[in-house]
């Protein structure tokens, strides 16, 4: 397993073509709106060499018996699964942010399950080439981008009848050697982040589709790949010199929109091509994993419970009964998420390749959950927190000898509290419910791995109302 | 006659600390002041280690102690279980210097 520093190096090596406020970022490592994110991905290496934390963050590779990360792991067991659960708030709580590495094992996953359903059906060879590809991500402990939503275009219509055909990914032309591929994947969590991209189609497809039917790996700086990087609100607070205003000065996460501008993709490296019957299972396999991956949240709704509390105390109204009842209420909240993701994973069960996977209800019902309940939590907070979350001066102002007298005499809470560290927290409520990672804890709670319509499909399409029906009509004394 | 140090060899293991109630490396580090002498700290899979201390973060008990039976083992879930280790290793009458087997 790599250290974190050489995760870093490994990161230094690569040429990837970044873009950022219209200009080309030359320095992807050292940029330093991006560098947070870097720190919560590097954040995933050092915890998995830390004795206290390794039996969560490591497993045994079921291909070579060796320790590997466990973002490189293919599920073995339930166990498997209620640990990947377990990193997600072990990661969202010591980060506080989207540490962009789940989504690479997802793919994975995914992978590992629908390239042996493709070769059993088609009797193509996909599932030997994805376990080379696996092996290789084990061995280097490399962080891939799990590349899935197309741009889309009109929603009203299918890849084929879009004005623009580059608006979901398709392949533009078949080599001897392998293919070459043209469109693009909005909102890439951690893409910059990342040694490789997996891309996987979007939605479920028909033939007329087939061309957009492919899935493929490639180092992320391979020629024609190009990042254009995402805004977060108050993002440019990261280039000012003090570190109050951040928030979070520590850690973040980032996305990006990546163009595939006319790629070469190797034969070695696709893992679907043209099967389009096969599209609708990868989405379906990807995103029930991915919805168990909001696990996450419930970590940073551990530091954003804190943090409201810790300012309750520093504001001298902990002992309020309507402040307390709003910290249970919070804790609720965020332990409903944790049953969620648990329960999602202890029910799981082994698919035909070997590979487990998350009960697919349970693990919709938890991701609709997560679609809502951040945002009760997140009001909760700012609640608790009080109007000056969001007036307060500028770090500068506490410093300047005009103005920091006053500010550290006005702002003072509770005596026994440097007036500082009152401020600390609350740019952290803030950072975390309308500032950078407010973009993870709500709005990717909504829209990652799926908006909300897209569980309510899933949990009608799962739940087994014949049996409710006839458990119903048994009780009532109806006898059909 | 070989020389065998007085000293416990204790094999750490650690749950994965996903919702820990206490500072479990905090309590460790207690332990390892507080028994300077009479243990010696090891990984779990160190053939040395003649006992396992499992330390779990919470009553979930939960770290995989699956390759860890050959010696016995010591399962904490607290400052509570620590004191009881303590007292188990204090306990313990181990010669200056044990024959060899």
């Amino acid at each position: 397993m790599m250290t974190p520093q050489q995760y870093e190096e490994s990161l230094r090596k690569l040429n990837l073509e970044v873009y950022m406020f219209g200009k080309r970022v030359e320095n992807v490592v050292d940029d330093p709106i991006i560098r947070p994110s870097m720190n919560a991905v590097a954040k995933t290496y050092e915890m998995a060499l830390r004795p206290e934390y390794e039996d969560i963050m490591t497993a045994t590779s079921h291909i070579t018996g060796k320790r590997i990360n466990r973002f490189t792991h293919i599920h073995q067991n339930v166990d498997d699964l209620v640990k990947k659960s377990k990193m997600g708030r072990l990661m969202g709580r010591a980060t506080g942010c989207c540490f962009q590495r789940c989504v690479g094992m997802d793919a994975l996953n995914a992978l590992s399950i629908v390239t042996y359903d493709i070769d059993k059906t088609k009797g193509t060879d996909y599932n030997q080439r994805f376990l080379k590809y696996l092996a290789f991500v084990q061995e280097h402990d490399l962080v891939c981008d799990g590349a899935m939503t197309d741009p889309k275009g009109n929603r009203s219509l299918p890849p084929h009848q879009q004005a623009d055909p580059d608006l979901f990914l398709h392949v533009v032309e078949e080599r001897k050697d392998g293919i070459v591929v043209r469109g693009a994947k909005a909102h890439q969590t951690g893409a910059v982040n990342s040694h490789e991209i997996i891309v996987m189609p979007t939605i479920a497809m028909r033939a007329e589709d087939q061309d957009y039917a492919v899935s493929f790996a490639l180092p992320s700086d391979a020629k024609g790949i190009v990042y254009v990087m995402g805004r977060q609100s108050c993002d440019t607070r990261k280039l000012e010199a003090g570190q109050l205003d951040r928030g979070n000065p520590f850690f973040g996460g980032h996305e990006a929109l990546v163009v595939f501008d006319n790629v070469f993709v190797p034969w070695q490296r696709i893992f679907m091509y043209k099967e389009y019957e096969f599209a609708g299972s990868l989405v379906e396999n990807f995103a029930s994993y991915h919805r168990q991956s909001y696990a996450c949240k419930v970590g940073v709704g551990d530091v954003l419970i804190g943090a409201a509390q810790t300012a309750a105390e520093y504001n001298g109204a902990e002992r309020a009964s309507h402040v307390k009842d709003k910290i249970i209420e919070m804790n609720h909240l965020n332990e409903t998420l944790y049953c969620g993701c648990i329960s999602c994973a202890s029910e799981g069960h082994q698919e035909p390749s070997g590979t487990y996977v998350v009960d697919k209800l349970l693990a919709n019902v938890h991701k609709q959950n997560v679609t809502r309940f951040p945002y009760e939590i997140a009001r909760l907070a700012q609640d608790i927190a009080g109007g000056l979350m969001v007036t307060m001066p500028a770090e500068e102002d506490f410093k300047s000898p005009a103005t920091g007298k006053w500010l550290d005499k006005y702002y003072a809470g509770n005596c026994d509290v440097p007036t500082l560290n009152r401020m600390r927290i609350l740019r952290l409520i803030e950072n975390l419910t309308l500032g950078t990672a407010a973009v993870g804890y709500l709005t990717e709670s909504m829209h990652g791995a799926g908006s909300p319509q897209a569980q309510r499909i899933m949990i009608a399409r799962l739940a087994n109302m014949a049996e409710k029906k006839k458990a119903a009509k048994k009780l009532s004394g109806i006898d059909e | 006659m070989s020389r065998k140090p007085a000293a416990v060899t204790v094999g750490l293991k650690y749950c994965g600390g996903c919702k820990p109630n206490y500072d479990r490396v905090a309590l460790v580090e207690d332990l390892q002041r507080r028994l300077d002498g009479q243990a010696v700290w090891v990984r779990a899979d160190d053939p040395a280690a003649e006992l396992i201390l499992a330390v779990h973060g919470c009553l979930t008990a939960c770290a995989d102690l699956a390759p860890c039976q050959a010696q016995p083992i010591f399962a904490i879930s607290g400052p509570e279980g620590a004191e009881i280790f303590v007292r188990h290793i204090q306990s313990l009458k181990r010669p200056k210097f044990a024959a060899p087997p």
